[in-house]
């Protein structure tokens, strides 16, 4: 599938992620996932395209945050669906990427 | 200054050792010099000699390459614990103010950010020194991921979060843990 949409979450969103909820501070999980992912994800899933997400400028991804966000687009929609339609891009760091995919794969409840 | 009173002494002795063995060997008829050698004695003698030099010098080598690459890798996890020790000076500084600012989850959040980065280059040399041996990657990383969760991943992150003894001692508990799991692998990494 081709790249047709992307997210870098530094400009689009934050270089200084918060926590899980919109409640537990600024630049949430909950707050990029509704201002920003699942709109983006819906629309790449439904034009069969892949959706780029830029993870690089942005300093250090916190758990809550991840979980907030990509753990919660995936108890929703599957996490072999997710991973279908959403690309990751991390020149900065691997450890990084593979963290969030692996809450993806096994997002917590919360 | 040693090492040149070394090769005074030393040639002091072998030199005129030399000089007396070879007057030696050649005045006295009990002892006779044969002064023609066969090509398969001179190519033996040659072997010998190469091979009491080389096969030395490449164990020596191999040895030390093997050891330089240990400390390399060694260093690295050593680098990563003052990184993580970093970690308890920005909660302690919490719980002494009681409070967590937003700079100070920025700290922490950079620091792991750090963390990530020192372990991706501990791997890759790792990768290349062993590369069959997958369980001391897995193992860095999983370690690396539950004390990313620990910390990042409950209240600590909340704006309404109040710093209190329990989280310090649960933190306190889990950062030595952490460490103690490296320090674990340093062993790990002495004895491949």
């Amino acid at each position: 599938m081709n790249i047709e949409d992307k997210i870098i979450i530094r400009s689009d969103f934050t270089e200084n992620p918060g926590a899980r909820y919109k409640s537990d501070g600024l630049f949430s999980g909950e707050e990029f996932l509704e201002k920003l992912l699942e709109d983006k994800f819906i629309k790449a899933k439904k034009n069969n395209y892949t959706l780029l997400i830029d993870l690089d400028g942005v300093w250090g991804y916190p758990s809550s945050f991840v979980s907030g966000s990509f753990g919660k687009l995936s108890l929703k929609y599957g996490s072999d669906t997710v991973l279908n339609f959403i690309e990751f891009k991390s020149d900065d760091s691997q450890i990084r990427k593979e963290k969030i995919i692996s809450e993806i794969k096994n997002p917590r409840k919360s | 200054m040693r090492s040149k009173i070394i090769i005074f002494l030393v040639s002091a002795v072998t030199i005129p050792s030399g000089i007396l063995i070879g007057v030696f060997v050649k005045n006295y008829p009990f002892l006779t010099l044969k002064t023609e050698i066969g090509i398969v004695e001179g190519l033996s003698f040659f072997l010998t000699l190469g091979l009491a030099v080389f096969v030395p010098f490449m164990v020596k080598r191999w040895i030390d390459d093997d050891r330089f690459v240990k400390i390399y890798l060694i260093q690295e996890l050593e680098e990563l614990i003052s990184l993580l020790k970093k970690d308890i000076v920005t909660i302690e500084s919490c719980y002494k103010a009681k409070q967590v600012t937003d700079e100070d989850k920025d700290v922490i959040n950079f620091n792991t950010h750090l963390v990530d980065l020192k372990i991706e280059s501990f791997i890759e040399q790792f990768n290349i020194a062993y590369p069959r041996n997958s369980k001391i990657v897995e193992d860095i990383k999983n370690k690396n991921l539950a004390y990313h969760h620990f910390l990042t991943g409950g209240d600590f992150m909340n704006s309404s979060f109040v710093m209190d003894l329990k989280f310090f001692k649960q933190f306190r508990a889990e950062n030595s843990k952490t460490i103690s799991g490296i320090k674990v692998i340093i062993q790990s990494i002495q004895k491949l």
